[in-house]
């Protein structure tokens, strides 16, 4: 076998794996059950076991320290985004008390190529079930929820982050 | 782009989400592999029509065998294949000493010894061995198998 | 300005098949069809003999265009011209001018094969949808619009 180096790109390769791989995982799930609603459920709370598990990777690739208001982690998220899906969305629209902020993108791996059938499927509540899971484990309960989407024809997507409540340091082990 | 990890966590949790799927369905003694096997073909079938799409030409079977054990291996599991086996008449078996994604299992632990895995036209059915690998085995077989029918043609020409 | 454009399954069922023209008659449908299918041995018998030749010995030129997935112009009728493309996954693609019109008649062959590469990317892209099933017609309108596009600007 010849050792010649490899000409395809190996980081773009894996990119789109993961966008491929996701939407296989989206239409999968469409064909086993009618309830779209139960869909976006699901790819929630994948999303959301994901989060759990990646904050983990994010803490020591960063070095974070505990953020004490919501503006500090609105920074980290963003930071986050720009570390696992190469994007950067734009932190805005806070509320007054400071306590709920949007994210705003045009472009996201996850939804790229995606032609969307028209039946209230979130395509990409992995996203918001992520961020929720990865703040659970540093003890911030937060709600989020996307408020303009592209796939369904708006001109940003935007992810509304809200704060709940600080949780007690015992960590509930997962969801479910 | 996306950072490797996700593809793990993803992996995994497209794993946990077929056994969920199959303790649903109590008909079935074993792992229905179904969902993931089909993830796999789909995830598959569309990067190689996008990593295939600069390439030259694939002269020959050999031409075909070679991208997927050094290109498409380093880039999909890091690294390349160890052994290539054929019987010449169409039937490959690949060879990986390390899985991408079998080497996350501690060492010593009893499936360790299946990391030597084969993954042939004639793919281990077995899958509740290697739940974790199967996904991207299957990926693998499924592309071979694109492939092996593209070789078919060739064959009879 | 090409007439046609269709897109071929590794089974020889047709994936997409765009027809752009002033006479969009079912006869002219039909025809385009014929052409295409036409088209199919025309490319069968050009891969057959593009193997046979890289078996035996070849003066590098010849391996490079043999190498190429763009297979040129495959025949030419008296008032069409088809042109050929086969990607490493075995879909056909595969492109039909007129001749009778001033911008098909003067096409070059560079064009041509710059068209059909586009067409390959946009296919790409399009089966890449995960709600695409492997193997399925494309009824993407999106494609089909770019597809469009490509022959009325390109060729």
């Amino acid at each position: 076998m010849s050792r010649q180096t490899s000409r395809l790109d190996a980081k773009k390769v894996n990119s789109e794996l993961l966008t491929l791989t996701y939407g296989a995982l989206v239409s999968q799930m469409l064909k086993e059950t009618e309830n779209v609603e139960d869909v976006n459920k699901q790819l929630e709370r994948i999303g959301y076991n994901m989060g759990v598990r990646l904050i983990e990777d994010f803490l020591a690739r960063t070095t974070s320290n505990r953020c004490l208001e919501m503006r500090e982690t609105a920074d980290k998220i963003q930071q986050a985004f720009k570390l696992y899906l190469s994007m950067q969305p734009t932190v805005t629209s806070w509320s007054s008390s400071g306590d709920e902020f949007s994210l705003v993108w045009d472009q996201c791996p996850l939804s790229e190529w995606v032609e969307m059938p028209n039946n209230g499927l979130k395509y990409c509540a992995l996203i918001p079930g992520a961020i929720r899971g990865a703040l659970q484990m540093v003890q911030l309960d937060v709600q989020c929820w996307f408020v303009q989407d592209q796939l369904k024809g708006d001109a940003v997507t935007e992810l509304r982050v809200k704060y709940i409540k600080r949780l007690e340091d015992a960590v509930p082990a997962g969801e479910d | 782009m996306a950072d490797d990890i996700l593809f793990e966590l993803l992996h995994s949790e497209i794993i946990n989400y077929s056994l969920e799927q199959s303790k649903d369905n109590k008909e079935k003694k074993d792992m229905d592999l179904s969902v993931v096997e089909y993830i796999g073909f789909a995830a598959g079938y569309k990067i190689m029509e996008r990593l295939t799409r600069e390439w030259p030409r694939f002269k020959d079977e050999l031409d075909t065998m070679k991208f997927i054990c050094t290109d498409f291996w380093t880039c999909i599991y890091k690294k390349q294949i160890d052994n290539l086996r054929t019987n010449h008449q169409g039937v490959y078996v690949l060879q990986d000493n390390a899985f991408r994604f079998l080497t996350n299992f501690s060492n010593g632990h009893q499936y360790l010894e299946y990391a030597p895995r084969d993954i042939g036209i004639k793919m281990d059915s077995d899958g509740s061995k290697n739940l974790n690998h199967n996904i991207r085995s299957i990926a693998a077989y499924s592309i071979i198998k694109e492939i092996q029918e593209l070789l078919g043609t060739l064959t009879l020409r | 300005m090409a007439v046609c454009v269709a897109v071929i399954g590794k089974d020889n069922s047709p994936l997409y098949i765009g027809g752009v023209g002033n006479d969009t008659s079912t006869d002219n449908e039909l025809s385009r069809q014929w052409l295409v299918h036409t088209a199919l041995d025309a490319l069968e018998e050009r891969l057959a003999t593009t193997n046979t030749g890289n078996a035996g010995t070849n003066t590098n030129t010849a391996r490079t265009d043999l190498r190429d997935l763009y297979l040129g112009l495959l025949y030419s009728t008296d008032t069409h011209k088809i042109y050929g493309y086969v990607t490493n996954t075995r879909i056909k693609l595969v492109l039909v001018t007129s001749s009778t019109s001033p911008s098909g008649s003067n096409i070059r062959d560079a064009e041509v094969r710059t068209a059909l590469r586009r067409l390959h990317a946009l296919y790409a892209d399009a089966i890449c949808n995960p709600f695409h099933l492997p193997g399925d017609q494309i009824t993407s309108p999106k494609f089909d619009k770019q597809v469009k596009n490509i022959m009325m600007n390109n060729v």
